[in-house]
């Protein structure tokens, strides 16, 4: 079995790296090949419908080079670009394999498997609660500045503005009279003691993540890459 | 044995028969249905676990009057799964348990053809509607190209307004058909885990499943 290989980084995407393989059978029968990756990472095969070409698996290709004939293969590889990136094994002479039928429905019939784009994922989770929250979120007097919102994260976000609810419904009830009191609770149905006790822990929760940040903020100012020297390491 | 249960449409029935058949069988039910699982699924890991890894056979298959094998039902854990892995969890479990019911889910993609592929025999579902048939015999196609004999054909759910073309069915699929009625404790037999050989042992419906277990009882001993 005569082989050559090469290697190449993938534009714009460092640390990937394709790598094709040209066999060829001089001999006058079909010759089963085993190419296994060398490169430090896995094999991402060609793929259709998501699944797999026949014959690649997680290190490697198996497949048959016919008789006074060539085939040409390609993958690509998470990795640096080492060489040489295969090992090319002759198995001897291809016999007729039995094909494993399972892997030929899954190859034939095409994965099962919901797309990756519709599964939520936790910031989604994050978001679809704020928004059952009720317009909390989207009020402009809520607790976060409109223009800073991009800048704090989703679930932190939706966390300040379910305390910022809270602390609301409280502050109406701080030294109402009497009249607005039974209004406030008329309108909320709330539970006075449980949102109390609520209210309170929110204090402490929000003076913890206060000096957290403070200090994280202080650590992250303190924080001077520098660029250049390491530049010239590289 | 491994029998997939099996039918091109949704909402047949093939759930509520494959625990019914299980039963009969006294075998292992799997919920294959990876996308829409039907089967109970109580505590503890499931098969979506099995097949991403996370789990092993034995601790997902939970004992009841018909052990079952059940299936997660989040998206994550559908896309998680992979189903290359079937094959092999399939025949694990028939080491693990004995006789395998695979409760397929409908459609023909691979999440069919995988069980199809490891089973020995399958049983397909219907509805008694003459529309019903091109759905069969698609599976049937399917089924034939992976080597799973089909052992048995069930009509399900027919009521009086309905006269099943009993004879239709079995001069196409080439297959016995058992008619089984619609009765409501076969309804409930999956929810309530009580199959119906035990709710009603001298029900009409009853009568069909036996028929079926028999039918895939004749093929192992061939």
């Amino acid at each position: 079995m005569e082989c050559d290989w090469s290697i190449t980084s993938l534009d714009e995407h460092d640390g990937v790296a394709l790598v094709t393989v040209d066999l060829r059978n001089p001999s006058p029968v079909d010759r089963r090949v085993r190419v296994s990756n060398r490169l430090d990472g896995p094999v991402l095969p060609p793929r259709r419908a998501g699944v797999s070409d026949p014959g690649w698996d997680e290190d490697g290709f198996d497949g048959v080079v016919p008789a006074e004939g060539r085939r040409a293969l390609g993958y690509a590889c998470p990795a640096s670009p080492d060489r040489p990136p295969v090992t090319v094994t002759d198995a001897g002479r291809a016999d007729e394999r039995a094909s494993d039928a399972a892997a030929v429905a899954v190859r034939e019939l095409g994965d099962p498997r919901p797309p990756s784009d519709a599964i939520p994922t936790a910031a989604g989770d994050v978001d679809t609660d704020a928004d059952a929250d009720g317009n909390v979120a989207d009020d402009p007097e809520g607790p976060t500045d409109g223009a800073e919102v991009g800048d704090v994260p989703p679930a932190v976000d939706s966390w300040l503005a379910a305390v910022a609810e809270r602390i609301e419904r409280g502050e109406r009830l701080t030294d109402a009279s009497v009249e607005s009191a039974t209004e406030a609770l008329d309108a909320d149905g709330m539970d006075v003691p449980e949102l109390s006790r609520r209210v309170s822990d929110d204090a402490a929760a929000l003076r913890a993540v206060a000096e957290r940040a403070a200090t994280l903020a202080d650590r992250a100012a303190a924080v001077d890459v520098p660029i250049e020297a390491l530049r010239r390491l590289q | 044995m491994i029998v997939a249960v099996a039918g091109g449409k949704g909402g047949v029935g093939k759930t509520t028969l494959a625990y019914n058949l299980g039963a009969a069988l006294g075998a292992v039910v799997v919920d294959a249905d990876l996308g829409m699982a039907d089967l109970p699924h109580g505590r503890g890991p499931d098969l979506h676990d099995v097949l991403s890894g996370r789990a092993d056979v034995p601790e997902t298959i939970r004992d009841g009057p018909v052990p079952l094998l059940p299936c997660g039902r989040s998206l994550a854990g559908a896309r998680a799964a992979d189903v290359r892995e079937l094959a092999g969890t399939l025949r694990r479990v028939e080491t693990e348990g004995g006789d395998v019911v695979v409760d397929c889910p409908a459609g023909l993609r691979a999440d069919v053809g995988v069980p199809l592929a490891v089973a020995d025999a399958c049983v397909l579902v219907a509805s008694p509607r003459r529309f019903a048939l091109a759905d069969a015999v698609r599976t049937r196609e399917l089924a034939r190209e992976l080597d799973a004999g089909v052992t048995g054909v069930a009509i399900n759910r027919i009521t009086d307004a309905d006269d099943p073309p009993v004879d239709v069915f079995r001069r196409v699929l080439g297959a016995p058909v058992s008619a089984v009625p619609a009765d409501p404790r076969v309804g409930r037999s999956v929810e309530a885990e009580r199959p119906v050989a035990t709710a009603a042992p001298e029900s009409a419906a009853a009568d069909a499943i036996r028929s079926l277990a028999s039918a895939v009882q004749s093929c192992r001993s061939r």
